[in-house]
């Protein structure tokens, strides 16, 4: 696993999911599968395999934190980085989301064009 | 009367008497030994005159008789000798004349003899009637004898026994006084001895008699006069020492009373046995409870109970004083009318010699007034504070929900101005580009809603930390510098501050940087240049953002930190500000201790400049740790004030760094004052019982060592100044001249940065 390529994006909103998968597919190049609930991203979450997880918090149902505590029980997901994709950005709920195991927290709306090399740069910190 | 003149009159009346009696038992024995003599003497003549007659008479010769008679008249004492018949009718009578001659009488011879006593005693005479006979009763002889010679004998007698007796009066007299005077001349001695004892002349008395008891009595008296000495010495003693203690006494009593009278002045005093049971309570006390004073003694303090705390209030505090501590807070008490009150109360137990509580005093102030508007301030605030978070949630979620649109919709955009999607007309980028533009301001606008509403409710924390500045200042420019290239504007940074460390949060001090840097790119001319002019100045840094724009409008000067201002409306548009931009941050730079000002002159530009206390310097003297005071050595101070917004502006000047009290009148002041020591006493001018200078001279007399700082409304004189420490406006005083005027109030040596 020495190239990012499989990028699971968990987000209930259809426009922003259509937005980041256009984003992280034409301009980064990755593999992006969508899952619009926790519930369905811990369904398929194995079969696809992912590089690297980006979750929304604030979600219908299960929402981002008890995503992200189901996910890092799957001992497939161990060595896969998970990074929040928020507009949720004060210091200390970028800390609270730090401790709960996210790498980082990429800040809505983010910029359609450098979405790509955001998530690059996180995924490669990551590995280093 | 002299003691030896007294004893020698009792012991001569003794003598005279002794004489006296003598003389007169002797007188008697003798007279009554001659009377007997004379008796006898009488009744042998009588019957010999008897013998003699009979026969003369039985012949009735008379002549004989007569003869018989008249020789015998003359013989020893008798006086006269009478013969009679049978019947008493006298028959011749002679008696003894003068020059002891015989006579016959013949004058009485008609009166015949009382025959009824045969004997008659009178003073001067002794008579015997004695009988004639012959076979049968003749008559009578009758015998008077003279008793002048006895009462001669006694009055020699008498004479002789008084002669005597004066005689051994004067001898035994004189020899008396003298002996007994030399003996009373001891107790004269000692008398006058005792004289000098009182007024300790002498300290031993004389030998000046032989008399054994005398001697005693001297050597006793020496004793006591050696006793008396020392104990004279003592007593002077402790009369000097009693004399200074009640001059202590005095003074302690004046101070007592002094403080006594002010502290009854202002305060609700009342004292309490063991089991609260009211044993004193002063006029303040009647005045506020309505009782009158025999209303309240041996009652019970839950008589003013209210009910309105806990039981576990009053267990705390009968915990608190059972065990000799102090309690103090604030009571609500019911008085006789039935209406509540407040009280700030201080239960001091007296402490009995064995350690343990006697009784209980508690001083209150009445503080309804301050508890009522708290309470009503409570209420405001709990309204305001739900107001509040409605506002908040609301902002919140709107932004949210304002973002999640936002996040599509500059996303479709971006991604299409950045060309993904495939080349477009010219005029179709244009209009993309619009929008593109539209979408991150609104994007600035809601994070700067989201910033203003964090920092209005205090809900924006900071993470402080010691760091360099340098690399903050650096970073800053490098994420600005892409918008300045897209501006066309140049960034520079002159001068530096390599040492400088400062307390900061990096993310919010690099938000008003950017605030600064974008609003002088923003405002630059095309092809301009920005300058970060960094000077290190004594005890801050100085950050500087200079544009040469078309600067700003004196009239908006004023108005340039408030939120939504910008130099007109229109402008706001053209240069895409949201209006909040400069409030942030100047709200932020505070926050972090520092400054925020400008210099402007329009049509030249603007200059921003942020000033941040260096932390690595010798800090100035408002940034106080107040990790560097002990609990024990923590200043106290006192704040008096009646305005709830002063108090809270100097709270929050105060910023719990020192420990304050709050008095919110005159009265509660003197309360405060007489309870406990200050540093420094904060004082406002106008208060509701009188003006504060009224508390100047009793903040003298009772805490010479408190100083004071006047915070005021109004200016004050020259003069006036002169009598405090310090005055301070309340419209012109900044945080760090109100914590200079109280840090230059308390000992300075304290006063150190944590790197000094």
């Amino acid at each position: 696993m020495n190239k990012l390529q499989r990028i699971l994006y968990v987000e209930d909103e259809p426009d922003i999911q259509a937005v980041a998968k256009l984003a992280l597919e034409m301009v980064g190049g990755f593999t992006v599968k969508i899952c619009s609930s926790g519930e369905e991203a811990l369904r398929e979450v194995e079969a696809f395999a992912p590089d690297m997880i980006l979750l929304d918090v604030m979600m219908p149902g299960m929402d981002g934190p008890t995503t992200l505590e189901k996910l890092r029980q799957l001992p497939a997901l161990a060595q896969v980085p998970i990074a929040f994709m928020t507009a949720k950005v004060q210091p200390q709920e970028v800390a609270h989301f730090k401790s709960l195991g996210a790498i980082d927290v990429i800040p809505k709306p983010f910029d359609a064009m450098t979405l790509s090399n955001q998530v690059q740069a996180l995924w490669s910190a990551a590995h280093d | 009367m002299r003691l030896w003149l007294y004893l020698t009159l009792v012991v001569n009346s003794i003598i005279l008497l002794a004489f006296i009696g003598y003389g007169g038992y002797t007188a008697s024995k003798q007279t009554a030994s001659l009377t007997k003599d004379l008796e006898n003497d009488t009744r042998t003549m009588a019957r010999s005159i008897s013998a003699g007659s009979a026969d003369d008479l039985l012949l009735a010769s008379f002549d004989k008789i007569e003869n018989l008679l008249l020789r015998q008249v003359t013989l020893g004492s008798v006086r006269e000798l009478v013969v009679a018949d049978s019947n008493g009718r006298i028959l011749v009578q002679v008696e003894r004349g003068s020059n002891d001659q015989p006579r016959s009488v013949y004058e009485h011879v008609s009166q015949p003899l009382d025959l009824s006593q045969s004997e008659v005693r009178t003073l001067a005479t002794y008579t015997l009637l004695f009988p004639i006979e012959r076979g049968e009763r003749l008559g009578w002889v009758r015998v008077t004898a003279s008793l002048s010679a006895l009462e001669t004998v006694r009055r020699e007698i008498w004479v002789d026994a008084l002669l005597a007796s004066l005689l051994t009066v004067v001898v035994t007299g004189g020899l008396l006084a003298v002996s007994l005077r030399k003996t009373t001349a001891a107790l004269g001695q000692a008398t006058e001895f005792a004289g000098d004892l009182i007024q300790q002349r002498g300290v031993s008395m004389p030998m000046s008699s032989r008399i054994v008891e005398i001697q005693q009595l001297r050597r006793a008296l020496n004793s006591v006069a050696q006793a008396l000495s020392t104990q004279f010495l003592a007593l002077q003693d402790s009369e000097a020492k009693q004399q200074r203690i009640a001059a202590m006494m005095r003074q302690i009593a004046k101070d007592l009373a002094a403080r006594q009278f002010a502290l009854d002045q202002s305060s609700i005093v009342s004292i309490t046995d063991l089991q609260g049971n009211i044993t004193y309570a002063n006029d303040r006390f009647c005045q506020i409870s309505g009782y009158a004073l025999d209303e309240l003694l041996g009652q019970n303090h839950r008589l003013i109970g209210s009910g309105s705390h806990p039981p576990a209030f009053f267990e705390d505090l009968w915990q608190t004083i059972s065990a000799g501590r102090v309690w103090h807070g604030d009571i609500c008490n019911r008085n006789r009318s039935g209406a509540l009150y407040w009280v700030n109360a201080t239960i001091v137990p007296l402490q009995g010699e064995d350690g343990q509580p006697e009784q209980y005093i508690a001083i209150r102030t009445d503080v309804t007034t301050r508890k009522e508007a708290e309470n009503a301030m409570m209420l405001a605030t709990e309204v305001a504070e739900q107001a509040n978070k409605v506002k908040s949630e609301f902002v919140s979620t709107v932004s949210h929900e304002l973002r999640t649109p936002l996040t599509a919709i500059s996303g479709a955009l971006g991604l299409i101005m950045g060309g993904v999607l495939g080349e477009m007309p010219q005029q179709a980028r244009e209009m993309i580009a619009l929008a593109h533009k539209n979408s991150q301001r609104l994007t600035h606008l809601i994070n700067d809603l989201l910033d203003m509403e964090k920092l209005a409710a205090g809900k924006m924390d900071f993470d402080i930390q010691t760091q360099p500045l340098m690399p903050l200042i650096e970073q800053a420019l490098e994420e600005n510098r892409s918008y300045g290239i897209e501006r066309g504007v140049m960034l520079a940074l002159t001068g530096a501050a390599p040492d400088a460390e400062v307390s900061v949060d990096s993310q919010r001090l690099m938000q008003v940087m950017s605030n600064l840097l974008s609003n002088a790119i923003k405002y630059s001319p095309d092809q301009g240049t920005v300058e970060i002019a960094v000077e290190q100045q004594d005890a801050l840094v100085r950050v500087a953002v200079i544009d040469r724009g078309q600067g700003i409008p004196t009239e908006f000067h004023a108005r340039i930190f408030q939120k939504f201002s910008q130099a007109d409306s229109s402008d706001t548009r053209q240069k895409g500000g949201s209006g909040l931009g400069l409030a942030i941050t100047r709200e932020m730079v505070e926050r972090m201790g520092g400054e925020i000002g400008f210099e402007s002159v329009e049509g030249e530009g603007a200059t921003f400049f942020i000033e941040l206390p260096l932390r690595n310097a010798e800090s100035p003297s408002s940034i106080i740790d107040p990790k560097m005071f002990t609990a024990q050595d923590a200043p106290r101070i006192l704040v008096v004030e009646d305005n709830e917004v002063s108090h809270k502006v100097i709270s929050a000047m105060i910023g719990g760094r020192f420990d304050i009290d709050l008095a919110t009148t005159l009265s509660e002041a003197r309360t405060r004052m007489a309870l406990e020591r200050y540093d420094v006493v904060i004082l406002d001018i106008t208060l509701p019982d009188g003006s504060g200078w009224d508390l100047l001279e009793e903040i003298h007399t009772w805490q010479p060592a408190t100083r004071i700082v006047i915070f005021s409304g109004t200016e004050m004189t020259a003069a006036e100044a002169r009598k405090v420490d310090t005055v301070l406006l309340k419209s012109q005083t900044s945080k760090d001249q109100f914590l200079d005027a109280i840090n230059s109030r308390i000992q300075p040596t304290k006063i150190k940065g944590p790197h000094s």
